[in-house]
């Protein structure tokens, strides 16, 4: 008998970028970096893990706009030859580094580690990275959760409850078209959770869903066990609260694994650091140099730039090792518990997905090690799903947990503040006329219901909440700020004729062409009365 | 643009002119608007191509989509079926149609907030021919950039408020007042009280109660100028409703009513003061729990790191860098590209000057294409025409490097080895 349940939740998502008509759209990377530093080596660390035998347990969010470009054709196709030419580059990097032995061995990595990763791309999983997922849920390893259909920020669009439903609605029916099986549990954007949203969720057959640790510790009434039990709403779903410490062993930039001087350097790359007409190829096509992914340095003391050089056993080993730090945190977490409560405690761990690998280059090594770990070797610490969780406990308190976020200071602060709180007006606006239009047009065919059906689209596709994070952090503000208002101003333009009945069908195949998330959907989702 | 200039021709025009032209349009109670109002009426039907005295021909090709166009007039002619959907919607283009043309006037100036970032005019790079379409082709043509994107308007021509929560102490409220309703005041309470009333927000404590307007447990009002068009509110009550009056108070100190928000509650900000007895425990275990929940560290843990995240990930990969700052050397040296090496002596010169010096040594070369090549002992990829090429950091030292070539019957062979050294002073 264990004496404690680890619950670790991966948060996979990116924003929904695809501009087929650009042919080097520079925010597309962002997808392909993640797919080649994140997505395929936590694919191959499941696999090991399951080659070897190891009965791990872990929870992911895939998010409806990550797995819409996962399975996208066009973007499939352009990953390809990104990583083609990735690996092109690779191959001339052993050539070049032969003489210099302290970045050989890493030049050898990434050929290696490159190739491997086409091998899984196109061979094994047809280019269809959500195929691989589905096989490790179906093999039981890995639930699945869904998230809001575009990553839309939930509190923040109370004023207008079918856009909220439409947000779950939608998440739902999509995962079902790509997973074969309705959602079991949430993961709400950015953990935004406003109490009242749990019944849409349990209108839609979803069991659970996180809050952060002030979510379910400031819930009504007090909860017993606070965030390591879940509560239930009045509306039965289940709320799993966050473990902070474990968060922070990860997350904090003083403390935290990430920031080790074994691991690797983020901020010293080849696109950068090596002569123009070599790396020309490689970088974007107007001769702007950025990241390759390719870096050959350790984190070495801030503010100077004379890094050493990676070594990428030496990191391994220190991962291995942060890995069963955590977990023999996590067990000494544990027993302080067992004084406390009257049941196995569980200590939900949730991270961005992306953090390992991209941020954290062995952050994909580090979950390998830890799950093989506490799989292995842990007395008293057991992986588990939430949905494991719910059916071995099947009796807990019920309570609404508090208004909440996992931004920074713990609520909407982040999404809503002096940089974007200029977007909600519109996208308010937005949402209650494709409320309106969805009234007015309960039965319609033909042009008209494309039509709607893109309203519906674009009024998403403007709610995703990283535009207004964007625009908050600062990076990249003005792609945010185009996104938002290319969307609203297709949702208006199409508002008005779709009322004037002149629809433009040539214009409306264009949009359709772009912003062609969610073939399926059905824009009656906006009703008001259902 | 363009429609910004023709804009300007309207500026230009006298207000007879702009009169006789607004007849021209029908447009409504046109005698008695101001020459400022005039233009502001007229510029919707200012066309981008077509001559400002010849409106019967006006056909829109740009900024407003021909079938755009044709809704608007619809909904003119409908207006009598639909007079307050028409209206709203007359409202929302003009107020569209002001900020398009506010480019090139000096109107349009009415937004409080700091405006934000200009519209890029697409992703096109300097590089890349623009996609241009000179003739529209009934079946094959699509539409251009500029019809899938655009500005949006300042307001939605409708009165209201709307309050929402940040936190357990603030809130956030943004309003929109439409210029009928401004005028409906103006005569309800004369030209003179309007101009010297002062406009407030009235924020209701409503906690547990429904709210008739007299009942709340506390307001207080905050001035705002008439041109503001939202506010954060510092409430200060965690787990209480409130809700806010836009109002005006008159100069007889009368408060009147323009629009009331919805309700919000605040968060709470500490645990629950309501123990559920079917799951109680004593007050010190459950400040145990609650201590090791991390609850008396709310919010602290993980915002800052993943905002870092986020940022490193984005970081450098924007078309927003591209073509905002254009290739220039601009680009090299903003903030954006924060790298190492070959550009960061750019934010700080004079401070901290700086030399990189690397050398790289290339071995190219040219054999039958279906031999056997070697470069030190390892296999070289020939090109379908033979050659080949090889391109090594060259650290200090003594390099031999045999180049190997064997014909494909194996039988022939010929080697030829530089030799390089290279010191560094």
């Amino acid at each position: 008998m264990s004496s404690g349940y680890l619950c670790l939740v991966l948060h996979a998502h990116l924003p929904y970028v695809r501009h087929p008509e650009h042919g080097d759209m520079m925010e597309e990377r962002w997808l392909f970096e993640a797919i080649t530093e994140t997505y395929i080596p936590l694919i191959e660390c499941y696999q090991k893990l399951v080659d070897d035998g190891v009965d791990f347990r872990i929870t992911m969010s895939l998010t409806p706009p990550l797995m819409a470009m996962l399975t996208d054709s066009l973007l499939q196709e352009r990953y390809l030859k990104h990583l083609d030419l990735l690996i092109e580059l690779s191959e001339k990097e052993v050539d070049r580094t032969r003489w210099m032995p302290e970045y050989h061995d890493t030049a050898l990595m990434y050929r290696e580690r490159l190739t491997r990763a086409r091998r899984l791309f196109r061979d094994e999983y047809q280019c269809n990275l959500v195929r691989a997922f589905r096989k490790f849920q179906d093999l039981g390893n890995l639930e699945i959760i869904t998230c809001c259909a575009t990553h839309g920020y939930l509190p923040l669009m109370e004023l207008y409850r079918p856009a909220v439903r439409a947000q779950i609605e939608l998440a739902a029916s999509d995962y079902e078209r790509h997973l074969g099986r309705r959602p079991r549990g949430i993961w709400l954007a950015e953990c935004a959770f406003n109490p009242g949203d749990d019944k849409l969720l349990a209108e839609h057959g979803i069991r659970f869903f996180f809050t952060d640790a002030h979510g379910i510790l400031h819930a009504h009434p007090r909860p017993r066990y606070g965030v390591f039990a879940p509560l239930f709403t009045p509306s039965g779903v289940a709320a799993f609260g966050r473990d902070l410490e474990s968060s922070k062993q990860v997350w904090s930039a003083e403390e935290g694994y990430p920031g080790d001087f074994d691991y690797r350097e983020f901020y010293r790359d080849i696109g950068f650091d090596l002569d123009l007409d070599y790396i020309r190829p490689y970088i974007h096509e107007s001769g702007i140099r950025l990241n390759t992914g390719i870096k050959y340095h350790r984190i070495t003391a801030r503010g100077t730039n004379n890094k050493e050089p990676y070594n990428r056993r030496v990191a391994l080993a220190k991962a291995e090792m942060h890995a069963g730090h955590f977990m023999w945190c996590r067990e000494r977490q544990v027993e302080h518990l067992e004084n406390l409560m009257d049941r196995p405690p569980i200590l939900v761990s949730p991270y961005d997905a992306e953090l390992f690998g991209h941020w954290w280059y062995e952050g994909p090594d580090f979950i390998h090690a830890l799950l093989r770990k506490v799989t292995c070797d842990s007395r008293s610490l057991e992986l588990i799903t939430p949905s494991e969780y719910l059916a071995k406990h099947p009796k807990n308190q019920i309570a609404m947990p508090s208004m909440s976020s996992w931004g920074h200071k713990g609520y909407h602060e982040v999404w809503l503040e002096g940089n974007n709180d200029w977007i909600y007006r519109h996208l308010h606006k937005a949402a209650e006329r494709m409320i309106e239009l969805a009234d007015r047009y309960p039965h319609t065919e033909g042009t008209r219901r494309r039509a709607l059906n893109q309203a519906a689209r674009e009024l998403l596709l403007a709610q995703a909440s990283d535009w207004a994070f964007i625009m908050k952090t600062g990076t990249t503000v003005p792609y945010a700020v185009k996104r938002t208002k290319d969307h609203c101003v297709r949702f208006t333009r199409l508002y008005h004729d779709i009322s004037a009945d002149a629809v433009d069908e040539s214009w409306l195949a264009e949009v359709e062409s772009r912003d062609n998330i969610f073939p399926q959907i059905d824009y009656r989702i906006y009703t008001s009365s259902r | 643009m363009e429609r910004g200039q023709k804009a300007c021709d309207l500026k230009k025009m006298s207000r007879d002119e702009l009169y006789k032209l607004a007849q021209k349009f029908s447009i409504k109670g046109r005698s008695a608007l101001t020459k400022e109002q005039l233009i502001e009426q007229l510029a919707p039907f200012v066309a981008s191509d077509a001559p400002v005295n010849a409106p019967a021909e006006t056909k829109n090709s740009e900024a407003v989509p021909s079938s755009e166009k044709s809704a608007a007039n619809k909904r003119f002619s409908r207006k009598s079926n639909d007079a307050d959907l028409a209206e709203s919607l007359s409202q929302a283009r003009r107020r569209h149609d002001k900020t398009t043309a506010a480019a090139g006037t000096e109107d349009g100036s009415t937004s409080v907030r700091k405006p934000v970032q200009p519209l890029m005019t697409g992703y096109e790079d300097s590089a890349r021919p623009k996609q241009v379409i000179s003739r529209p082709i009934p079946d094959t043509a699509r539409p251009g950039e500029e019809r899938l994107t655009g500005e949006l308007p300042l307001g939605y021509g409708d009165t209201r408020i709307v309050l929402q929560v940040r936190d357990p102490h603030w809130a956030h409220t943004y309003w929109d007042v439409a210029e009928r309703t401004r005028q409906q005041l103006r005569k309800a309470i004369g030209d003179d009280a309007y101009d010297r009333a002062l406009f407030v927000l009235r924020v209701y404590d409503v906690t547990d109660i429904t709210f008739d307007g007299l009942n709340a447990h506390s307001y207080y009002d905050i001035h705002i100028f008439e041109g503001a068009n939202n506010w954060y509110l510092n409430l200060g009550r965690p787990n209480c409703a409130f809700l806010v009056d836009l109002g005006l108070i008159t100069p007889a100190g009368e408060f009147i009513l323009i629009a009331r928000s919805n309700a919000i509650r605040t968060p709470r900000d500490t645990y629950s003061e309501t123990v559920d007895d079917q799951w109680m425990v004593l007050d010190e275990e459950f400040r145990e729990i609650y201590r090791a929940s991390g609850g008396f560290n709310v919010g602290a843990s993980s915002g800052e790191l993943r905002q870092a995240l986020s940022q490193r990930l984005t970081e450098q990969l924007s078309s927003g860098a591209l073509s905002s700052l254009a290739l220039s050397s601009a680009a090299l040296s903003s903030e954006s590209v924060t790298s190492p090496g070959l550009v960061r002596g750019g934010q700080q010169k004079g401070k901290d000057f700086w030399l990189v010096v690397n050398t790289e040594l290339i071995v190219y070369g040219a054999t039958e294409p279906d031999a056997q090549v070697t470069v030190q002992g390892r296999q070289v990829k020939l090109r379908p025409d033979g050659t080949f090429t090889l391109r090594f950091a060259l650290p200090d030292g003594h390099q031999n490097i045999p180049v190997r070539a064997v014909n494909a019957d194996g039988d022939m062979e010929r080697t030829i080895t530089p030799i390089v050294e290279k010191t560094t002073r």
